[in-house]
C-alpha cells in the first residue's frame, strides 16, 4: 500500500510522527529515505515523541545508532550514512533490527542486506521553504490502518 | 605514592590505549596511528577498519610495549564508559574488566567528553570557574566547570552535532570527507558573499546546525537550477563563518555571564583554524584566558582518559565488575554508574 | 592447571572451568543483553569458588560465533585479553558445534532471523557442512533428507523439539581436535552474514 501526504513545516512532521507512534510494535522497521536536510531526524523526533520518550532526538550520523531505551517499546535510531564505502558494517546493528523495538533507520540502502523485506518505507521529499512531501510504502497488513488514518487526516 | 594508569578508548571509530605514571604519558597509542598500521598491516588488514574494535589487544601490547612496561606494573585500569555507540563500548569495557579481574586492580569507568575537556590539560593548567567548549563530530556542548570534575551543560545541540554539519555540507559541495579540513581550506580563499540565516536567536547557549545545514542544501540546488555557479570557497567561507560564529557567539556570552577565568576547546572541530583564530580573539578581547588544544588533542584517544581516571583515582572513584556502558551517558552524571 | 570456558553467542551467559579437560564446575543462564554486565562476575565468583588466579590458567576454550555479535564479541574480547596478558593459547569453538549431540551425526541450528538459520553439521572429528546460513525452508528440506541425525539447538522457531545439549561439555570434548591459538592479536567473531 502507498500514500502520499505533505508536511508544511517541521511541526506537521512531529505531528505526523506522533501518529506513526501509536501504531508501532516491537520488532517494527521503519526506513527513512530522502536528501540530506528532507528532516527524516525531525520525523524520528516526532515518533519519539509519540512514544512517550522523554529525551530529543539529535542525529546519530556520527555514532550510527542511539538507543532509546524506554518502556513498552525501546526506540533505536539507526543512521548508515557513514557506512557508505561498505566497510565496517559489522558492529552489530542486526540485534536492533528486529529487537525489543522500533528500529527507524536513515539512509537504509547502504545496510540493505540487513534490512527485512517487511518494513514501513517513508521517502521525503524537499519541496523547498519548510514543505515537505512524504511517500508511505509498506507491505504490512496491520499498517494499513495507519497509512489510511494518515491519509484521510490530509484528504478528508 | 606513584601511579600508573592503563586506559582504553573505544568508544566510536577509535581503538585507543595510553598508560600516565603520575600524570607523565608514557605511551598514547591510537590504531588508525600509521606505526601500528604497517607493522600489522600486511597480515591483518581488517586492523585498518576504523569501526573495528577487533584491535583491542594490539593497541594495549603497543602501549606497553612503547612505555617499557607489563601489565603488573599497572596500578588501575581505565575506560571509556560512554557516551559512543554501544557495540564499541562493549569492547573496551569487557578488555578492562578482564584486566582488572586478572591483576586484582581498580577499574576507573571514565566520560569521553570529560577526556576531551582534560586534554588540554596536556598543553596548559585548567583554571577555574572555566566554560569547556565541546565541539565534535557527534557532540556539540558548552560545559560549565566551577571546579576539577564538576561539570554543568548550559548549552547544546538541539539536532545536529557541528562537526557532522561540516561533513554534509562537504558533502553538498562536493568535498572529500571528513569535511571539516577541506572546508576550512578553501574558506581561507573565499568571502562571506551568501546569506545564510544565523539560527536559534533565543538568548540561550543552545545550537540548531540542522536549519544551517538545510539552508546551505536549499541555497545550492537554487542556484543550480538557476543555472548560476556556485562559488565553492565563498560558500565554504559563508557556511563556516555562520556556523562557527554561532559558537563563538553562544560561548562568549557563556564566558561573561559566568564570569570564566578561563575558555577551553574540546573535540574534533577544535582543530578548526577559523573557530582557533576567533575564539582566541574573542577571548582576548573579554579578558579571559583560554587553551587550544593541539591536533592530537582534538580526536579521540586514550591519553585524555587516562588524564580524567588519574584524578578519579586520586578520589577513589573505582565501579564494580558488573558494570555496564551507557551509549548516552552525560557529562554531569559521571559518577553514576 | 585450568581451562576456562567462555560462550555468550545467543542467550545464554556460559563460564566453566575444565581441569585435565574434565569439567569441574559451570555457571549457565539466561542473560539476553545482560551478558556485557554479567559475564566478568561471573568468572569473578567462579574463579573464587575454585581458588583459580592468572598463575594457574593453561588456556581458554571460547564460542566464537556464529550469533549474537555483541553477545559474541564479548566473550571473544575476554578471551583475546586474558590471552595477551597470560599468554595462553584460546581454542575458538564454533557457537553450532557446541550444540551438537555427542559424537552423532547432529545438524546444528541457531536462529539468524529474516526467516533464516545459522547451520553446521558434524559427526565427531567430521565436519559434515561448514558453518553457514541456510534459508528455513532449506533447513527443513536438509532435516528431511536425513532423518537419522540429531536436530541440535533452540529450535522452536522452526516448530521442532531440537536436543540441548551441555555446551560446556561439548566444548571440553570439540576442544581435542581444535587448533590452538596463541597469537589471538587479530581474532575476530565469525560473521556469517557478510
Amino acid at each position: 500500500m502507498e500514500i502520499k501526504i505533505k508536511s508544511l513545516s517541521s511541526l506537521d512532521s512531529i505531528a505526523i510522527g506522533n501518529i506513526i507512534a501509536s501504531h508501532c510494535y516491537k520488532g517494527l522497521v521503519i526506513t527513512l529515505t530522502g536528501d540530506l536536510g528532507a528532516g527524516k531526524t525531525t520525523l524520528v523526533g516526532g515518533i519519539a515523541q509519540g512514544l512517550g520518550i522523554k529525551e530529543k532526538v539529535t542525529s546519530p550520523t556520527f555514532n550510527i545508532l542511539k538507543c532509546y531505551f524506554h518502556k513498552p517499546l525501546d526506540l533505536y535510531h539507526i543512521d548508515a550514512y557513514r557506512l557508505e564505502d561498505g566497510t565496517n558494517k559489522d558492529i552489530g546493528l542486526e540485534e536492533f533490527i528486529e529487537g525489543n523495538g522500533v528500529c527507524v533507520i536513515e539512509w537504509p540502502n547502504f545496510i540493505e542486506e540487513m534490512i527485512p523485506e517487511e518494513k514501513l518505507n517513508i521517502e521525503i521529499h524537499n519541496l523547498g521553504d519548510d514543505k515537505r512531501e512524504l511517500i508511505l510504502t509498506t507491505k504490512i497488513k496491520e499498517l494499513e490502518l495507519l497509512l489510511t488514518q494518515l491519509w484521510s487526516n490530509q484528504n478528508v | 605514592m606513584s601511579k600508573t594508569i592503563l586506559a582504553i578508548e573505544s568508544s566510536c571509530d577509535e581503538t585507543a590505549c595510553a598508560i600516565v605514571r603520575d600524570d607523565v604519558l608514557l605511551s598514547n597509542i591510537v590504531s588508525t596511528q600509521i606505526e601500528v598500521h604497517t607493522k600489522y598491516g600486511g597480515v591483518m588488514p581488517e586492523i585498518a577498519s576504523r569501526l573495528h574494535a577487533e584491535n583491542i589487544t594490539i593497541v594495549i601490547k603497543e602501549a606497553l610495549e612503547k612505555a617499557n612496561l607489563t601489565l603488573d606494573d599497572i596500578d588501575a585500569f581505565a575506560v571509556t564508559r560512554g557516551p559512543g555507540l554501544i557495540g564499541a563500548l562493549h569492547v573496551g569495557i569487557q578488555a578492562i574488566k578482564t584486566l582488572s579481574l586478572l591483576y586484582n586492580k581498580p577499574l576507573i569507568p571514565v566520560h569521553h567528553l570529560a577526556g576531551h575537556i582534560y586534554a588540554n590539560e596536556y598543553v596548559g593548567e585548567l583554571k577555574f570557574p572555566l566554560l569547556a567548549v565541546v565541539v565534535s563530530g557527534g557532540n556539540t556542548e558548552l560545559v560549565l566547570m566551577k571546579d576539577e570534575l564538576e561539570f554543568e551543560i548550559i548549552g547544546r545541540t538541539k539536532d545536529d552535532a557541528i562537526g557532522e554539519c561540516f561533513d554534509k555540507v562537504a558533502r553538498v559541495l562536493g568535498l572529500p570527507y571528513p569535511g571539516g579540513i577541506p572546508i576550512d581550506k578553501n574558506a581561507k580563499l573565499g568571502k562571506h558573499t551568501y546569506k545564510l540565516p544565523v539560527p536559534l536567536h533565543d538568548g540561550s547557549y543552545n545550537f540548531s546546525y540542522s536549519g544551517l545545514k538545510t539552508s546551505v542544501i536549499n541555497l545550492v540546488h537554487k542556484l543550480e537550477q538557476n543555472g548560476e555557479e556556485v562559488n565553492i570557497n565563498d560558500m565554504c567561507k559563508s557556511f563556516q563563518d555562520t556556523a562557527v560564529g554561532m559558537v563563538i557567539d553562544r560561548s562568549i556570552k557563556a564566558a561573561k555571564d559566568f564570569n570564566v577565568k578561563q575558555i577551553v576547546l574540546a573535540g574534533g572541530v577544535s582543530a578548526n583554524s577559523y573557530l582557533r583564530e576567533e575564539m582566541q580573539k574573542e577571548a582576548k578581547r573579554i579578558g579571559v584566558d583560554i587553551i587550544i588544544p593541539p591536533m592530537w588533542c582534538c580526536t579521540d584517544n586514550a591519553a585524555m582518559i587516562a588524564k580524567v581516571a588519574s584524578r578519579l583515582y586520586d578520589r577513589k572513584v573505582f565501579a564494580p565488575l558488573d558494570i555496564s556502558v551507557d551509549p548516552n551517558w552525560e557529562i554531569e552524571d559521571y559518577l553514576k554508574f | 592447571m585450568y581451562s576456562v570456558i567462555l560462550d555468550s553467542s545467543n542467550v545464554d551467559l556460559l563460564v566453566a572451568i575444565a581441569e585435565d579437560d574434565k569439567l569441574i564446575d559451570v555457571t549457565c543462564y539466561e542473560a539476553w543483553q545482560r551478558q556485557s554486565e554479567m559475564m566478568v562476575v561471573e568468572l569473578e565468583k567462579i574463579f573464587k569458588k575454585n581458588n583459580i588466579d592468572k598463575s594457574n590458567i593453561k588456556d581458554i576454550l571460547c564460542g566464537i560465533g556464529p550469533g549474537s555479535y555483541t553477545g559474541v564479541r564479548i566473550s571473544l574480547t575476554i578471551a583475546k585479553t586474558a590471552s595477551f596478558a597470560l599468554n595462553i593459547p584460546v581454542y575458538p569453538i564454533s557457537s553450532l558445534r557446541m550444540l551438537r549431540d555427542g559424537d552423532k551425526p547432529s545438524i546444528c541450528l541457531i536462529n539468524a532471523r529474516s526467516k533464516r538459520s545459522y547451520i553446521g553439521v558434524y559427526e565427531g572429528k567430521d565436519i559434515i557442512l561448514k558453518d553457514t546460513i541456510f534459508t528455513n525452508d532449506e533447513v527443513l528440506d536438509y532435516i528431511k533428507n536425513h532423518p537419522d541425525y540429531s536436530v541440535c539447538g533452540d529450535t522452536e522457531y522452526l516448530g521442532i523439539k531440537g536436543h540441548r545439549s551441555n555446551a560446556a561439555i561439548e566444548m571440553i570434548a570439540i576442544k581435542k581436535y581444535t587448533e590452538p591459538m596463541l597469537d589471538t592479536l587479530g581474532l575476530k567473531p565469525v560473521y556469517l552474514k557478510d
